[in-house]
């Protein structure tokens, strides 16, 4: 029987046809989700890799003794155009030092080992923007094995233990890290990915069920016809899973080769915004046998799943359940969804989401999709009253005939649509409270800050102590300068040397004398002039008269650009000397007049600070607003790629759908058209029946999803707030998504053509 | 000697290296009932298609009111049928999602009649055939003889000069067959529309003013009949 299955499924024009249009929707269902495993497992690859940065030393005493099997590292970031370079500084201190990932020996004293992307940036870049901030030559490129991706920007800088064990932050290291990092994002990315797998998945199986079932009608009244000579139920079973898993499996096959021509592309599709490493996007073994046996094995049941919806007699084919239209019922998920998400919203605070909100949002989901088929066969009943001519009635009759048929291709788009539009509609919420008026001002602002930094980023040296929890180890003269900076004269000679950069404007914070960086009453720790703090507007004013104030700095030195821009002090503060002569310098704000010119001063102060004990790179308001903004954007991208592709799926359903739809149709159309009906009038039957669904269910999920966006920011932001403006990367994602499904929709119209040519016509 | 209505001179078409018509010549008066018999595979339906401008004969006269529909591009020839032609098949060519009364709208709409009208005058056709209780019943809910009605109305709604029908009894029992076949020669009398019928039951080509005999490709033999009418 299922050899008879397999002739069946191969014989004739007709059954080709069909066999190889199910195979090549099923074979782009295939792709899209081979792409989809393949970035993932990139992601996993580059989140488990071996963290280096992670290595943990000891304290450095202050005699330093040679000793096989160690060596010093000073670890540190810098930051160029707002990318971070991760710097190490290393020294071994006998034989048999740790060789460090990716280098076959320790950079020797006066060389350096960059990553190809820096290595590239180093020959590119002006050296006074860049270069001069790492002592030596290149020795070699860094391999693989210590980057997390092509694009990363790491140093390995060779220096003599000497030199290195007085830095501020340096540690003695026997062994380096082997497992992976803290990943504070991976967890997320990690559940993120399987809601929107699942998401996705549900769509790309319809397609490939669809692709199955298509010209069922037709493989129905053949089954009728073995009936009727003696094949039994069983046995047409095992003739349509045959029929139905060798399309399968030719379209899986076909889908893995179609990814193997897309895989170059995907190194650039990375969840981070970083490149990935070719060789790491790729699906696992599993992934391929997954396709090739499960999509065949998944076909197959549905096919058999499908032949219970219909009884197949000798005399026929009857459809055993006829379709009922769908019930207002159906809307009662999605109005619970959004009056609990209302509800949320109400008892949401600036500063907290009410718990309700949650379980509202994710009732609308379901409510979207539960109510989707009601909304369409509502549209498709409104369809022919609103446009006048056959066609709509057409569409119209056969989309209400079955809605949940009509919907189920696009079941996954609604999905996309409205996670794209509140994700769209939230992000340059959450961007602009961190990206706000004060910090935008600031923009070209650099601080670079001298005493112990609160936040160390990823340094790994960082114990992110406040100023003032100084290791024991630790000099009195360097305890002096990690809690109050910069020596009077060291700092005096730096002021100098920075105002001599053409444009700039320097604005130093010196620490208060008495009280060593620690806030002392009133929570006053710095003084600023009040010429500088009248350039510097948004970070306070000075009372009256006076030339200098005390001010509370530590909110300057923080991660967050929307607190670090807030006002360090006010007329109420106490004034302060403007004798700055005897003052350790805390900060300095130096405003750049260019691009160029912010990483030539950075490269200055790189080189010409080391007795600074932040450990942090100085960096402008504007680059750390970018590198919040990032995150919401790497988000805002992978959503907007999951309704590109979802779109695009959901455009190879309907085409696919039309497709079937057309064959089962073909002898009322092919007459329609003997009958004198235009083939325009039966193509815009044909588009009407798979946009007005398409559309109807990108509004109303859109929409839905705009409504409780505003709504979300009328509750937490602040009053005056205006409502979300939907960007243009949205309207282009939406509009592109939609014009491609469109296109694939039209795929199907010289179909129509051929198959109801008058000329063709035979009657029996 | 007026001119007919329908005229195909010494048609020949072939499908392939299969020759289906090979010189068949015939003429349909105005209001005339020609019917063409023949066997199976004889060329009678290919016949009809010539003279409906489904199909274009490979050499050969198609003219319909003195114009040369063979001819015709494609696209004169689709308006033609849409507005002076009418047909009913044997079956299938009713629009299965489509009520009764849209399935008879659904010309009318294409030939952009407003909305109200073309429902109000497809009503009034499922009247005119005593129909009209099954007006909002789909194509499924119909029997052979009610679906058939509902294409004779659809046929006739935009008043066609000529009526082409193939076997539109062939799947009807016979007392139901008689019914249709009544109802469509009476109504297309009504009309004032030229029938042509392809059938190979003599008791329908019985009704019909002139039957047409095909055979292997050629018209045998025009017998007048003078029945019904």
């Amino acid at each position: 029987m299922l050899r008879f299955g397999w002739q069946l499924t191969a014989r004739g024009r007709a059954a080709l046809v069909r066999l190889f249009v199910t195979a090549g929707a099923v074979a782009v269902g295939v792709a899209i989700l081979l792409c989809v495993l393949a970035d993932f497992h990139a992601f996993e690859v580059t989140a488990s890799k071996p963290c280096w940065q992670c290595t943990q030393g000891t304290a450095v005493t202050s005699t330093l003794t040679r000793s096989a099997g160690t060596e010093l590292w000073n670890y540190g970031e810098d930051i160029f155009h707002g990318r971070t370079v991760e710097r190490l500084e290393v020294a071994g201190l006998g034989p048999g030092a740790p060789v460090l990932p990716g280098v076959s020996r320790l950079p020797a004293v006066g060389q350096y080992y960059a990553s190809p992307a820096l290595a590239a940036m180093l020959r590119s870049v002006p050296r006074d923007e860049l270069g001069s901030r790492f002592p030596g030559r290149l020795a070699g490129t860094i391999g693989d094995q210590a980057l997390a991706s092509p694009s990363d920007l790491v140093i390995y800088i060779g220096e003599t233990p000497s030199r290195l064990g007085v830095q501020a932050s340096t540690m003695r290291v026997d062994a380096i890290a082997a497992t992976h990092g803290k990943q504070i994002w991976s967890p997320y990315f990690q559940a993120a990915f399987a809601v929107g797998a699942a998401a996705f998945l549900f769509p790309i199986l319809i397609l490939i069920g669809t692709a199955t079932r298509l010209s069922a009608a037709r493989r129905e009244e053949r089954f009728a016809a073995l009936r009727l000579v003696g094949a039994t139920s069983a046995q047409i079973g095992v003739i349509a899973a045959v029929d139905a898993a060798v399309s399968a499996l030719l379209g899986a096959v076909l889908g893995i080769g179609l990814f193997l021509v897309l895989q170059p592309e995907l190194v650039t599709t990375a969840f981070t915004s970083a490149r990935y490493f070719a060789a790491d996007v790729t699906p696992t073994i599993w992934g391929y046998l997954g396709m090739l046996l499960a999509v065949p094995a998944a076909s197959a049941a549905a096919a058999l799943l499908s032949l219970r919806r219909v009884r197949i007699s000798p005399l026929g084919v009857a459809r055993s359940v006829t379709p009922r239209a769908p019930s207002t019922w159906r809307l009662v998920p999605l109005i619970a969804g959004l009056v609990l998400f209302a509800v949320g919203m109400a008892l949401s605070g600036s500063k907290s989401i009410g718990a309700a909100a949650y379980p509202g949002l994710l009732l609308v989901m379901i409510g979207l999709v539960f109510g989707g088929s009601w909304l369409t066969d509502r549209a498709a009943r409104l369809a022919p009253r609103l446009a006048r001519g056959a066609a709509p009635l057409l569409a119209g009759r056969r989309l209400a005939d079955n809605p949940k048929a009509a919907f189920r291709s696009i079941r996954g788009l609604v999905l996309a649509v409205f996670l794209g539009t509140m994700v769209a509609g939230l992000i340059p919420f959450a961007n602009a409270t961190t990206a706000t008026p004060s910090a935008r001002s600031l923009t070209n602002v650099m601080l670079d800050e001298f005493i112990v930094s609160p936040v160390c980023g990823n340094d790994v040296n960082c114990t992110g102590n406040s100023p003032g929890d100084i290791a024991a180890t630790t000099s009195a003269r360097e305890q002096v300068i990690e809690a109050n900076g910069l020596p009077p004269q060291a700092g005096a000679t730096l002021l100098r040397q920075l105002r001599a950069f053409r444009g700039t404007s320097v604005y130093p914070i010196y620490s208060l004398p008495a009280r060593h960086g620690r806030p002392g009453p009133g929570g006053y720790n710095g003084i600023i002039s009040c010429a500088s703090l009248r350039q510097l507007a948004v970070l306070g004013s000075c009372p009256a008269g006076a030339r200098a104030v005390e001010a509370n700095t530590m909110n300057l030195y923080g991660d967050n650009p929307s607190d670090t821009t807030e006002p360090i002090a006010g007329a109420h503060n106490p004034a302060g000397s403007d004798d700055a002569s005897g003052l350790y310098l805390q900060a300095v704000l130096i405003r750049v007049p260019s691009e160029a010119m912010l990483e030539r001063v950075r490269t200055f102060l790189a080189t010409h600070t080391p007795l600074s004990a932040s450990g942090a790179a100085p960096r402008t308001f504007g680059e750390a607003v970018q590198a919040r903004v990032a995150v919401g954007d790497t988000v805002q991208r992978l959503i907007d790629l999951a309704v590109a592709l979802t779109l695009l799926v959901a455009g190879c359903s309907l085409a696919v759908a039309i497709g079937g739809g057309l064959l089962e149709r073909k002898r009322p159309f092919t007459l329609m058209r003997v009958s004198g009906t235009p083939l325009a009038t039966l193509a815009r039957v044909v588009i009407l029946e798979a946009v007005v669904p398409l559309i109807a269910a990108t509004v109303v999920a859109a929409g839905t999803a705009y409504g409780m966006s505003a709504l979300a920011v009328a509750r937490l932001a602040s009053k005056g707030t205006p409502l979300p403006v939907l960007g243009h990367g949205y309207y282009l994602t939406m509009t592109a998504g939609l014009l491609v499904s469109l296109t694939m929709i039209t795929a199907a119209l010289p179909l129509l053509g051929r198959m109801t040519t008058p000329a063709s016509v035979r009657f029996e | 000697m007026t001119e007919p209505v329908l005229k195909a001179l010494d048609l020949h078409v072939s499908f392939g290296q299969t020759p289906a018509l090979r010189g068949a010549t015939v003429v349909a008066e105005r209001a005339e009932f020609v019917a063409i018999m023949g066997p199976s595979g004889s060329g009678k339906s290919t016949l009809l298609h010539c003279l409906a401008g489904i199909y274009v004969p490979g050499s050969g006269e198609v003219h319909y009111n003195g114009k040369r529909v063979d001819r015709m591009p494609d696209k004169q020839r689709t308006k033609l049928r849409r507005t002076e032609f009418g047909f009913v098949f044997q079956f299938g060519q009713l629009v299965p999602e489509l009520s009764a009364v849209d399935n008879i709208a659904v010309p009318l709409l294409l030939n952009r009649v407003s909305r109200r009208n073309a429902y109000r005058r497809a009503q009034s056709w499922l009247d005119r055939l005593g129909i009209s209780e099954l007006a909002r019943r789909r194509t499924g809910e119909l029997s052979g003889g009610q679906a058939q009605r509902v294409a004779i109305g659809r046929a006739l709604v935009l008043h066609p000069k000529v009526l082409f029908a193939d076997e539109p009894t062939g799947s009807l029992d016979s007392q139901t067959g008689r019914q249709v076949l009544d109802l469509l020669t009476g109504v297309a009398r009504e009309e004032g529309s030229t029938v042509v019928l392809v059938t190979h039951d003599a008791r329908v080509a019985a009704c019909a003013d002139r039957t047409v005999h095909v055979t292997d490709g050629l018209v045998s033999a025009a017998v007048q009949v003078g029945g019904a009418r």
